[in-house]
């Protein structure tokens, strides 16, 4: 559950990253002259922010771009236009140099424990590397620190000395998160961080995760394709589709009133963990994602929209203010159509 | 669906007379002997499963659901794995004491698979309409223009737009939705009588999911199939099942109708998972995860296997295997203290 909500304040300075316009599209290269044929539009104009102690939960199907839209926040990616701002700093085109200094501020547990660790290291070595880079070479703080870090993540400190393979998925994903905490960061970008985990390992770390929030502050960028998951985390969600985001706002918002079709689709599909409930007959959203590489025309979901209009195939909807802090893309917001879907 | 299930059966023995259920499998063992490790991957799992039924088989990652299934099917890698003791009577025979070529012939008709991977059931070399229409041709002796009728058929019967087309297309010419439909038509294809479907749509996004689940659900009832259905996700089950079994560490611990199992748990590692498990509308509530990890099968715990996280485990917990006992009709559970669960 969102947890102490430092996220109600809206003061400026609270901001821990402002993202405005952000496109990702990667290049389709062929033949033996690496010719460009195309683009993959990954992230095609995406703005949003986060503030202190807040988690903004990034929703959406595969292949919509939240992961490129992570990495592309924390420069492990390069952009091809738009702006991001960490604090005050735009780290749009830092040099890697210069974000070396900021990479501290933002770090990302990824959905694979085991991938992100280094099989040869210790689980101490591996928290410790992040602390090392950046000047802390004192062994006995170093030591003290890990100790504190392993605690703060439910492991014994003992695991200090143990090899990723002899843990599971979920106490992995612990150190994956120690060590996204080690440099005290002002934002983590987590990215399916209970996907591969089984229910009862996934309830354990999303509450490490809300425990941490409200321990030390940290804001979130939680991205994740399970609904119930983001609901459960997020203090505002965001849904993506075909690298827009086509709706925004608060969570309670987003699944009490949503505005944008997809996103009601979306809560349509989820299963409801309840048989009682069972629908007899659920309304299914027909078809499937379409390629990035020529996303429709228009309103990129009009191909699959059941509301779909012939407006919606030549003209693309723009985010509109649909309450406070709610916003939506879609045609039928625009007080024009005179509808209120 | 629940009408499906004849209310008198018993679920343990197997019932009398005319409600023989179309697979009857006892006391099943698999293990798997690796270098000193002995896994037991597998230990005393019975179940049933009837014609138009659904039973979902729900645990988490390496309790035994996919072994248990590569058991019965002759499938399993061996070595390391071993079936060391237990029976499967479908058509009023045991496929485990059978020659596996005759469990193939047998099984290959009668019990449809249907895995995660949509591309593993699928020759990439082949079309799809050939693939869908080898199964005619195969098990039922169609000819070639018949059986590729019944492949167009089939194709539009799983809701693939365009199928008189489609069929001429290549498995990499389908989205991962599309294949899992695909292989799906080539499982009906022979007419089965069970469909054992191990997380069908685990690879899936939430709209292609609710999609194959709805059509699953739909050919299953109509066609009178008896399905079981592998998931790790309740939500999943909570949609589709008529009964689940539960298992934890190679141990069926519970097993009951959909409604009694989510409503009426009566094992503590089921209510565990029900309290760990994220829904939607509950935002406000706090999870109660399981603590600890589940068991390495090669050291299982003595006991219940699950004594180490159980919230109300005693002396007797620690060291007496609970076994499946009757609680009320049609409802089992595999532990000590069944009634102190809430
Ligand atoms: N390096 C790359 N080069 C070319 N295309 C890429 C690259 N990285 C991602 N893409 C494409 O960009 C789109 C968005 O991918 P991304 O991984 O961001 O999606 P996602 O929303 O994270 O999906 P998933 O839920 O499957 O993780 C996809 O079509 C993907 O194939
Ligand atoms: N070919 C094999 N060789 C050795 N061990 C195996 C083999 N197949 C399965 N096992 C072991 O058997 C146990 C049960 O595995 P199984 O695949 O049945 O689990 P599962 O319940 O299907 O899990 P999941 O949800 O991850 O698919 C595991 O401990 C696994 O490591
Ligand atoms: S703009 Fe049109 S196609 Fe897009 S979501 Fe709205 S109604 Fe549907
Ligand atoms: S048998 Fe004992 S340890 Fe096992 S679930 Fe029941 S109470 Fe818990
Ligand atoms: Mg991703
Ligand atoms: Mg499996």
């Amino acid at each position: 559950m969102p947890h102490a909500s430092v996220a109600d304040s809206d003061a400026e300075d609270d901001l821990v990253v402002e993202v405005t316009d952000l496109r990702v599209h990667f290049p389709i290269r062929r033949g033996v002259l690496g010719r460009t044929v195309g683009q993959v539009y990954a992230v095609d104009g995406v703005s949003f922010h986060i503030r202190k102690a807040e988690t903004l939960g990034l929703v959406g199907e595969s292949g919509s771009g939240k992961s490129t839209l992570g990495r592309a926040v924390l420069r492990l990616i390069s952009t091809t236009s738009g702006k991001i701002l960490l604090g005050n700093t735009d780290i749009t085109h830092l040099s890697d140099e210069e974000m070396r200094f900021r990479r501290k501020d933002i770090q990302i547990v990824f959905q694979d424990p085991y991938s992100a660790l280094n099989p040869r290291l210790t689980l101490g070595a591996s928290v410790a590397e992040p602390l090392v880079v950046q000047g802390l070479t004192d062994r006995k703080m170093l030591e003290q620190e890990l100790g504190l870090l392993f605690n703060r993540v439910g492991l014994p400190a003992e695991a200090r000395r143990g090899f990723p393979h002899q843990y599971s998925g979920g106490q992995r994903q612990r150190i994956g998160i120690a060590r996204a905490l080690a440099l005290k960061p002002s934002l983590i970008v987590c990215d399916e961080p209970v996907s591969s985990l089984d229910v009862s390992i996934q309830a354990q770390i999303i509450n490490l995760l809300g425990a941490l929030q409200d321990e030390l502050g940290i804001s979130f960028l939680f991205i994740a394709h399970d609904l119930a998951v983001v609901e459960h985390i997020s203090h505002r969600i965001a849904v993506m589709y075909l690298g827009k985001i086509v709706e925004c706002g608060r969570t309670a918002d987003i699944f009490k009133n949503p505005r944008h079709p997809y996103t009601r689709a979306l809560i349509e599909a989820a299963p409801v963990t309840d048989p009682a409930a069972r629908r007899r007959k659920r309304k299914v959203l027909a078809g499937e994602v379409p390629s990035p590489i020529n996303p429709p025309s228009g309103c990129n979901f009009h191909t699959r929209c059941p509301l779909a209009m012939d407006r919606c195939r030549r003209e693309k909807p723009v985010l509109r203010e649909v309450a406070p802090e709610h916003t939506a893309a879609c045609h039928l917001i625009d007080p024009a159509e005179n509808f209120a879907p | 669906m629940n009408g499906a299930i004849n209310p008198s059966f018993d679920e343990v023995h197997g019932a009398a007379g005319s409600d023989r259920p179309l697979l009857d499998v006892s006391n099943l063992h698999v293990h798997f002997r690796l270098g000193s490790r002995l896994v037991r991957a597998a230990n005393g799992v019975s179940f049933q499963v009837r014609s138009g039924e659904t039973l979902a088989i729900l645990g988490e990652s390496g309790s035994g659901k996919t072994v248990t299934m590569e058991a019965i099917l002759g499938v399993l890698e061996s070595p390391p794995g071993h079936v060391t003791n237990g029976r499967a009577i479908f058509a009023g025979q045991d496929l485990l004491s059978m020659p596996a070529s005759e469990r193939r012939r047998l099984c290959g008709r009668r019990i449809a698979m249907v895995f995660q991977d949509p591309m593993s059931s699928l020759n990439p070399v082949y079309t799809v309409g050939w693939q869908i229409a080898e199964m005619f041709r195969i098990h039922l002796g169609a000819t070639r223009s018949a059986a590729r009728r019944e492949a167009i058929r089939l194709l539009k019967r799983v809701g693939i737009p365009d199928a008189s087309e489609r069929v001429n297309n290549y498995p990499h010419q389908f989205s991962g939705g599309m294949r899992q439909r695909v292989v799906l038509a080539m499982a009906l294809a022979a007419r089965p009588e069970v469909i054992i479907a191990d997380e069908p749509t685990t690879a899936l996004d939430v709209t292609v999911e609710a999609q194959i689940l709805q059509l699953l659900k739909e050919l299953q009832a109509v066609e009178g199939i008896g399905l079981l259905l592998i998931t790790h996700s309740m939500g999943v089950v909570a949609e589709i099942a008529d009964r689940v079994m539960v298992m934890y560490a190679g141990r069926v611990v519970e097993t009951g109708t959909v409604n009694d199992i989510f409503a009426r748990p009566k094992h503590f590692y089921t209510r565990g998972l029900l309290n760990s498990d994220v829904q939607i509308g509950r935002a406000g509530q706090q999870l109660t995860p399981i603590p600890g990890q589940p068991p390495d099968l090669a050291r299982i715990p003595a006991g219940c296997a699950f004594h180490m996280r159980c919230p109300a485990a005693s002396e007797r917990c620690r060291s007496e295997t609970p076994q499946l006992r009757t609680i009320r009709t049609r409802h089992l559970s595999a532990c000590h203290h069944a009634d102190q669960v809430v």
